[in-house]
């Protein structure tokens, strides 16, 4: 046997491992990682606590507890709403939906363009060209209007909207997923793939799929914060969800007409988003930086 | 020559695109639920019966598939795009006329800002890379970017309220003659015309939505600058400039920032995507009679004409600058053509 | 080389043409340009013999060694696998897989990072064979042994094995299936000096013990000296020379090999490498590539006929097949 400098022992820690202390050496992404671990577990014990019917929040999210809008104080953390419910309340309650979206969308998203994509960058020709034109007029329009378009055929609704969005969102991982298989194409484990007899299906989902999942993902994690963004906007214009259903986005517009008289209902959920955002893309730039550094 | 090729393939593009959001919004309107006739008249089509025997008839639809697809291209390039029921019946193309160039006027003013505050903290930052400038500059632009725009709003409401009281719903104050229309664009026209103080008062109006939108806009624009400067002060043709006993700061401000002006071209075509779509929020917060007020408008009223024609419109705008930041790309940089 | 009495593979006037453009041009599609990779090769492997195909960097051997494994369509001619043609759909790949693999030249790219050694070794057997799980293990264990590295491997992944390693894994992929005969892309040409001819013993010992036939492309005469039988010499997609390994190299008929191995000794045989080799004039352009001979802007001995007729290649003496006008001034 050659002697063997550059092989490696075994090793136990496995690459999570190893992605999670690149991660930590960047206070940043730390930061992000606070936020976003915080967004969700408040998002699973809301949900937990829905489902278990037990009661965490210091009031019900629709209940009128004040005789009106209060300013933030002990009992009331972030006040009450002009009908005199308790705006903290209302604003954890939503947690679990907005993040949720953000998950399914972003999911969804990236497996039917890690399939499209995939498959259309190993088999290349007409399959190929066509879904390229066909994101190619996704990208020459923004999402938002696009959205809109979707959402008034479907009409409003939480399901209608994360439909619309979804329709709106695979594209750009299609492209992204082609782009990788392509560079994963010339690799000569493909071609030794086919020489055992192997077709495209079975070549997409052993070999492209595996090899192209860790770039996605990295960009899957900044990409939750961005339809965040955009779900909340659709919220704003009243798309989404109907009071007295709480959402942070449908909050800012509701309460937008106390600016003056109760400044803080509408700037509390807006920071609630802008946090989260912020959240996601810090996260998302510190997983970047700790892949590309590895 | 070679120049000329590429603005022609460009071009067949642009085209080609325009004709798949065409087909889309003709595939919609007939997935929309109810008659075909909706899709032209929205929900209350049956109370206008005159209304809709007339469209039935213009659009082909009791004709086939193909024959209305036919018929809706050539309305559609004609500039017919149905009635407005958000609007008392109104051609949608006359209720675009009067929105679209308030929201014009909203994306001009904030495109100036944008670049404005986005290129100043840009420079700041890399002038000034990794001091506590630097820093509190990335934690602004990042907070901003990270907003929604209707939320900027609402902050810049409530710090600025008591400067500016406006009434909503107008772009000017309305007890004041509007200019006639010479650019289409009531701010210029009344410039021209020396209508001073309708000028005078659209500028009050228009500030706050177009702010808004550039604060949300401008973190693009500043991440961009300051890392493409940053590396353009790596290069060897910076190092030269500094070798020749040139200051750090004239090295900085003759040689770096032209040379990293051309980055900028690049995400110019995503700063309009990103200030035309939040018209569509500013307008709806601040009462701006735009078209980004009409389609909110709309959708709340299922004006579905009112829908397609603004998708429409905004993506003509859209894919005209992208067509304009491509050709103005390969101008500056003619490299990228042989691509 | 008409009949195929002990050739495993026989080509008849190969052609692989790519078009040069990438995708939907709008505007430029009537100059879509046209690279001759390869451009009417005819080649025969004696069955157990090693084939050497040598050739400058860009002539065309790899696209002639991936158009024979099916992995890309050819343009034109005839393949032949143990007398059965298999271009065309006409066999079922997977047996011609069964009887025909490849070993590449980057040892980096040819295994999966994300899979285990075992599974890439045990793939071929899955996918070309009716064993079942447990036989397949068998077998990929033995073939993993017949390469020297014990079962300790199975497990790891490819960046916990050396360049040599990743080599032996994809040469004891390429033999779990006992192929007639294995397409070697520069095998070894990744490697250091002394790994490099640990492989190359390795693959003496099992082309003995699995009667193997043996297409090795290399760069390095001492190589091809140390494996072949026979040498092809390649030029701009055509085969120039073809005769026993030791012949050529001693007594060379084309003026294209006889400037190839007698410019430049070097001392050390084994760094005897091809592309070191300085011939004047320009390596021809496969998508415009020179008239008649391809040799011609470059050939010492050339003739206007030259330029104009692409001489075929002929028998000029029992085995020695040399493809040149004049070539009797070269003897
Ligand atoms: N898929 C392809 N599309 C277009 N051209 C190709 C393709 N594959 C190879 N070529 C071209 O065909 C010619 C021969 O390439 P090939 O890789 O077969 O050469 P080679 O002899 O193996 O070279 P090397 O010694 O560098 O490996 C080159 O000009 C190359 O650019
Ligand atoms: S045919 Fe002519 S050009 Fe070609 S190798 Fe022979 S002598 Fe040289
Ligand atoms: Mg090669």
């Amino acid at each position: 046997m050659e002697s063997d400098k550059t092989a490696t022992k075994p090793r136990k820690s496995g690459r999570v491992t190893g992605a999670l202390r690149a991660l930590t050496r960047n206070k940043e992404s730390i930061f992000g990682l606070a936020i976003v671990v915080s967004f969700l577990l408040i998002a699973a014990v809301v949900e937990l606590s829905t489902l278990l019917n037990v009661t965490i929040l210091p009031y019900s999210p629709t209940a009128e507890v004040a005789p009106g809008a209060l300013p933030p104080s002990l009992k009331y953390l972030f006040g009450t709403d002009n009908l005199g419910r308790d705006l903290f309340s209302r604003i954890v309650s939503a947690t679990p939906y907005d993040i949720a979206i953000g998950y399914i969308v972003v999911g969804s998203a990236f497996v039917i363009g890690a399939l499209l994509g995939g498959y259309a960058g190993i088999r290349g020709g007409i399959l190929d060209e066509i879904l390229m034109r066909f994101t190619d007029v996704f990208f020459a329009l923004p999402v938002l209007v696009l959205a809109l378009v979707i959402a008034a055929v479907l009409g409003t609704g939480v399901t209608n909207m994360a439909i619309a969005l979804m329709i709106v969102w695979w594209p750009a991982y299609a492209r992204l997923a082609r782009g990788e298989a392509l560079k994963v194409a010339h690799q000569n484990y493909i071609e030794a793939a086919r020489l055992s007899g192997n077709g495209h299906r079975k070549i997409l989902f052993r070999h492209v799929l595996p090899n192209i999942s860790g770039t996605m993902l990295v960009y899957a994690t900044l990409d939750i914060g961005t339809v965040i963004l955009v779900y909340s906007g659709l919220t704003y214009l009243g798309l989404a969800v109907h009071p007295p259903t709480p959402d942070w986005g449908e909050m800012v517009s509701d309460y937008h007409s106390y600016i003056l008289s109760a400044p803080w209902l509408a700037l509390f959920p807006g920071l609630v988003i802008s946090l989260g955002v912020i959240g996601f893309s810090l996260l998302g730039d510190g997983v970047k930086d700790a892949q590309e550094t590895r | 020559m070679n120049l000329l090729r590429f603005v022609l393939r460009r071009m067949v593009f642009a085209v080609l695109v325009l004709a798949s959001v065409l087909t889309i919004t003709f595939v919609l309107s007939h997935l929309i639920p109810g008659d075909v006739i909706q899709a032209w008249l929205g929900k209350e089509a049956a109370t206008q019966p005159k209304l809709a025997a007339l469209t039935a008839a213009k659009y082909h639809l009791n004709d086939s598939i193909p024959v209305q697809y036919y018929y809706y291209l050539v309305n559609m390039l004609q500039g017919n795009l149905g009635y407005s029921p958000s609007r008392g019946f109104q051609p949608v193309t006359s209720v675009i006329a009067q929105t679209l160039p308030y929201t014009l006027q909203i994306v001009f003013f904030a495109f100036i800002m944008t670049i404005a505050i986005g290129v100043v903290l840009g420079v700041v930052a890399a002038r000034y890379n990794g001091t506590v400038l630097d820093k509190g500059i990335r934690i602004f632009y990042l907070g901003a970017y990270s907003s929604p725009p209707y939320f900027i709003g609402v902050v810049l409401l409530i710090v600025l309220s008591f400067v500016l009281n406006i009434p909503s719903g107008y772009a000017a104050n309305p007890n004041l003659t509007p200019p006639t229309a010479i650019t289409g664009l009531p701010i210029f026209d009344s410039l021209i015309e020396g209508n001073f103080a309708y000028f005078e008062s659209g500028l009050v109006y228009v500030f706050l939505p177009a702010l808004t939108l550039a604060v949300a806009t401008f973190g693009l624009l500043t991440r961009v600058a300051r890392s493409s400067l940053l590396e353009v002060m790596q290069t060897d043709y910076i190092r030269t400039a500094r070798a020749k006993g040139l200051d750090e700061g004239s090295v900085f401000y003759r040689h770096a920032l032209p040379n990293a002006a051309v980055s900028l071209i690049t995400i110019s075509s995503l700063l309009v995507t990103f200030l035309v779509t939040g018209t569509i929020f500013v307008e709806d917060l601040f009462g701006y009679p735009g078209m980004g007020l009409y389609v909110v408008k709309a959708l709340a009223g299922t004006d579905y004409p009112g829908i397609m024609a603004t998708t429409l419109v905004f993506a003509i705008i859209i894919i005209t600058t992208n067509l304009a930041a491509d050709i103005l790309y390969a101008i500056a940089d003619p490299q990228i053509r042989l691509g | 080389m008409k009949d195929d009495d002990g050739m495993v593979l026989r080509t008849v006037d190969l052609k692989k043409h790519f078009r040069a453009s990438k995708g939907l041009n709008l505007s430029s599609r009537s100059k879509t340009q046209v690279v001759r990779a390869v451009d009417g090769v005819s080649l025969s492997i004696p069955a157990g013999k090693t084939v050497a195909v040598v050739g400058e960097s860009g002539c065309g051997k790899t696209t002639l060694a991936r158009t024979i494994a099916l992995l890309t369509e050819p343009s034109g001619g005839e393949i032949y696998l143990d007398g059965q043609r298999i271009d065309g759909g006409r066999e079922s790949h997977r047996e011609v897989y069964r009887k025909l693999q490849m070993v590449f030249q980057d040892p980096d790219s040819s295994l999966d990072p994300q899979m285990k050694v075992g599974n890439s070794i045990s793939q071929p057997l899955k996918g070309l064979t009716g064993m079942s799980d447990r036989e397949v293990r068998k077998a990929a264990v033995e073939s993993l042994e017949a390469v020297g590295m014990s079962e300790d491997y199975f497990d790891r992944l490819p960046r916990q094995l050396s360049g040599g390693q990743k080599q032996r894994v994809a040469v004891a992929r390429a033999i779990s299936t006992h192929p007639r005969l294995l397409i070697l892309d520069e095998p070894t040409s990744a490697l250091d000096a002394s790994v490099q001819a640990q492989i190359l013993r390795l693959l003496v010992d099992l082309q003995k013990k699995y009667s193997l036939s043996y297409m090795l492309i290399t760069h390095n005469i001492a190589v091809a000296g140390y494996l072949s039988d026979m040498m092809a010499v390649m030029y701009a997609g055509n085969l120039v020379e073809y005769g026993p390994c030791s012949d050529v190299m001693s007594r060379p008929r084309h003026p294209y090999t006889i400037t190839l191995i007698n410019s430049a000794p070097v001392p050390d045989p084994w760094k005897r490498n091809l592309l070191s080799v300085n011939i004047k004039g320009e390596v021809p352009s496969a998508i415009n590539p020179p008239s008649g001979c391809k040799f011609h802007p470059r050939c010492p001995y050339a003739q206007a006929v030259c330029s104009e007729v692409n001489p075929p290649l002929e028998e000029i003496t029992p085995g020695r097949w040399v493809a040149c006008h004049f070539v009797e001034k070269t003897a």
